[in-house]
């Protein structure tokens, strides 16, 4: 029924991780074991890209907000980019906007990644 | 009456006793006038005798329980000390017996006392080798042989009492034809003897090496009987039947050693394929009992390995269980083994293994090496299939000198059959032990959540408040609580923990707790929110978090202050218009430094009567249907819009017959919470 699927391409020293379906409590999991994979890997610059999914729940905010200080302590970061307007207000009703940073594309995210 | 004295005779101790003295006396007063009568009378006595003592020695040797090899041996060493008995009697009552011939004509008292003892010996002896060749012969007897057992007994019994008619008319055919009709059935019984069959090959050596030795002896008896003979007119002066009785039974003797000498003879070459067959049968039992009582897999799997090393004899057995398609987690009982699966993956990839088919690969080139310096060249495995889905494989590997019959393989496929049927039951009930776990756990944590909500009703006569909260089956971490902080001031929270299941229950008891004692000091919600975020980052797990909203209404003045740190809007309703409020402020538990602080804002609102003010969490908008379609805020709008006017209690009814209707009989995945708080103004006393 729930079903949630990602996929992850690397371009340069960037991983981006593309989402589908519902990320829930349930699935939640799958995405946690994929970015510790990449942090094993010391790949620490992630671009999350949201254009097919279609829910997420708070354990699927959670899981970013796992990650996110290990990751930037690496001088890496975790950008979120395509976001749907209905998900991007479950972000910013928790006050995601303040601590990470919003995309509307991968290009922008892994420009801005190559900017610094 | 009679059958009483008879049943008191038959369980009496002295039972023998008298009837051998009554034997002995009859006999002794008889001695010297003994018709034919009065002998075949007396000889009739001794019968029960001889079935008495006979029934006895079986009840003894049975509670003893002697294996058969056991009495073979005492059999033999009964015969030699008989022989011995006779030689050595034969030996100090040689001059008596010399003049015997005489005496016979005129016999004496004591020629008749020392008859008479010699006639109680071998009564014993007969009834002995009697009682040990009738336990041979029902020892492991599925056939019922009892017919043929008695029919041998009273032709025993008739051809022994046979020889007075010898004695008295010179009558030889009555003892002759009843005592080959004896040996014939005899022989018939001999034959059907079942016992050396389970023998194990060890076992049945030593029946050939006892039955050896029991025919010397037998044939040294008789080449002996010269000497015997004296010995028998002796005893025939008193009881002729005891004589051929005696001979009788070393006749009977002589058949059984040969004919089970033969028997076990013929049946050596089939022992290993008997007991084979044997060790197959009880390991497939073995396995189908350990199926119910072994759960833990490791123990299992070491089990069926080692199963399998037995009746394979290969030390190379490997059992293997997917992990997923391409790993498998392997189990063996010798670890220091290593299994190359990729060796020989390519070489199993064939549809008969998915049709659960036993079958061989030969390595030819890529032996596997193993430590003990052999060499394994062909691997034998069992695709391991339930329900149409391989979930491993049982490899057995054999080295170049192994030849594998057939029949070898239709043993190893029950073991794969049973393992399969064990494996998964164990599988099985590990999850449905697991699902109840988890039920269970649910069930504590839906338990906590519940005694955690205030209940209702909440008394305050200037506020109308109704509570509505619908748990999801899976607990969704929402909570809500009222805490009347003086006369004028209530102050009420909305939150929702993220996560689910017993940790969000937790989570949301240190959560009221924090509230309930920081509402007590503080009264300015952002404040409280701060410090709650402070304990909260304490104890947290970075990816948990709090969406909370804090109100403070002073129910005097009308005057609501409220902040929201990441939880979804406040409505509020002015005259039927609805305004949805987003204070600035991110969630607890997100962010544990400056940034909470500096974006947390609290915001003061002046309600006036019958303004309304409604508190959800997120389980509310994004309800969803069939579709896969949430409730959003537009319905939500629309139906506070609508019924405004109504009383809280009943706005929340209406709120959730829509929810309801709309997501019809789809689950509910999260917690459901609503607050609803209507101002009523103050009260004039």
């Amino acid at each position: 029924m729930n079903e949630f699927n990602l996929s992850i391409k690397t371009q340069g020293d960037i991983s981006i991780i593309k989402l589908t379906g519902y990320l829930d409590a349930h699935t939640a999991p799958k995405l946690e074991e994929a970015i510790s994979n990449l942090l094993k890997e010391s790949r620490f610059k992630i671009v999350v890209n949201f254009s097919d999914l279609n829910y997420i729940s708070s354990a699927g905010l959670g899981v970013f907000m796992g990650f996110i200080e290990n990751v930037r302590t690496n001088g890496g970061d975790i950008k979120f980019s395509s976001m749907s307007q209905k998900i991007y207000n479950i972000f910013d009703l928790i006050g995601f906007p303040l601590i990470y940073e919003f995309y509307n594309s991968d290009e922008e995210a892994i420009n801005k990644f190559k900017s610094i | 009456m009679i059958k009483n004295l008879y049943n008191k005779f038959l369980n009496s101790r002295f039972n023998i006793p008298i009837l051998l003295s009554i034997f002995l006396l009859v006999k002794l007063f008889f001695l010297f006038k003994a018709d034919f009568f009065i002998s075949i009378l007396s000889d009739l006595i001794s019968v029960p005798v001889v079935i008495l003592v006979v029934k006895k020695l079986i009840d003894y040797q049975q509670k003893r329980a002697f294996t058969q090899i056991q009495l073979l041996f005492r059999f033999i060493i009964l015969e030699i000390i008989f022989i011995l008995f006779s030689e050595t009697s034969l030996y100090f009552l040689g001059p008596t017996l010399k003049s015997l011939k005489s005496l016979v004509i005129k016999p004496t008292i004591f020629i008749g006392i020392i008859s008479g003892l010699f006639s109680v010996a071998y009564i014993f002896f007969i009834s002995i080798i009697l009682s040990i060749l009738t336990i041979l012969f029902f020892s492991r007897q599925k056939k019922t042989i009892k017919n043929y057992y008695v029919i041998t007994m009273v032709y025993f019994v008739l051809s022994s009492l046979g020889s007075n008619f010898e004695k008295h008319f010179d009558i030889l055919w009555i003892k002759y034809t009843f005592g080959t009709l004896t040996i014939i059935f005899f022989i018939i019984l001999t034959y059907l003897n079942k016992w050396v069959v389970y023998l194990k090959r060890k076992d049945k050596l030593k029946v050939i090496g006892l039955c050896n030795i029991l025919l010397a002896i037998i044939i040294f008896a008789m080449i002996k009987s010269g000497s015997k003979e004296q010995l028998e007119e002796l005893i025939s002066l008193f009881s002729t039947s005891v004589i051929t009785a005696y001979n009788l039974i070393f006749g009977m003797a002589f058949v059984y050693s040969i004919i089970l000498l033969i028997l076990t003879f013929f049946q050596l070459p089939a022992t290993e394929v008997i007991e084979k067959k044997t060790f197959e049968i009880e390991s497939l039992q073995n396995l189908s009992q350990m199926i119910s009582k072994v759960l833990d897999i490791d123990e299992l799997t070491s089990f069926i390995t080692e199963t399998i090393v037995k009746i394979s004899n290969s030390n190379y057995v490997w059992l293997c269980l997917f992990d997923d398609k391409d790993h498998c987690t392997f189990y063996t009982k010798d670890k220091s083994l290593n299994f190359d699966i990729e060796k020989v993956k390519n070489k199993i990839l064939n549809p008969d293994s998915l049709k659960g088919e036993i079958n061989i690969v030969n390595l030819e080139a890529e032996n596997l090496q193993t430590n003990s310096n052999s060499t394994i060249n062909k691997i034998v495995y069992i695709p391991l299939i339930y329900s149409k889905e391989l979930f491993g494989y049982i490899f057995i590997g054999f080295d170049k000198t192994t030849q594998l019959e057939l029949d070898d393989f239709s043993t190893l496929k029950s073991i794969g059959e049973y393992s399969v049927i064990a494996i998964q039951n164990s599988r099985l009930i590990k999850e449905s032990i697991e699902k109840e776990r988890l039920e269970k756990e649910l069930e504590v944590a839906r338990d906590i959540q519940k005694k955690l909500l205030p209940e209702e009703p909440f008394n305050f006569p200037e506020l109308d408040i109704a509570a509505l909260f619908i748990p999801a089956f899976e607990v969704g971490g929402d909570y809500y609580d009222l805490f009347p902080i003086n006369n004028d001031e209530l102050g009420f929270v909305i939150a929702d923990v993220s996560g689910k299941g017993i940790s969000a229950a937790f989570y949301m008891a240190e959560i009221k707790g924090i509230f309930e004692s920081i509402s007590k000091i503080i009264s300015s919600p952002k404040e409280i929110l701060i410090q709650a975020n402070k304990i909260l980052c304490k104890s947290f797990d970075k990816k948990n978090f709090v969406s909370v909203v804090f109100a403070n209404f002073n129910v005097r003045t009308g005057i609501v202050k409220i902040a929201r740190g990441g939880h979804c809007p406040i409505v509020l309703l002015k005259n039927g218009l609805i305004n949805y409020l987003r204070p600035s402020g991110i969630a607890l538990g997100f962010n544990c430094n400056e940034l909470f602080e500096n974006n947390l804002e609290e915001v003061h609102l002046k309600f006036d009567r019958n303004d309304l003010l409604i508190l959800y969490t997120d389980g509310v908008t994004e309800a969803r249907n069939k579709n896969l379609e949430e409730f959003g805020t537009e319905r939500l709008n629309e139906i506070l819009i609508k019924h405004h006017h109504l009383s809280s209690g009943e706005i929340l009814q209406n709120l959730i017959k829509n929810i309801s209707l709309f997501s019809q009989d789809f689950p509910q995945h999260d917690d459901i919470t609503m607050l609803a708080i209507k101002y009523k103004g103050v009260k004039y006393e």
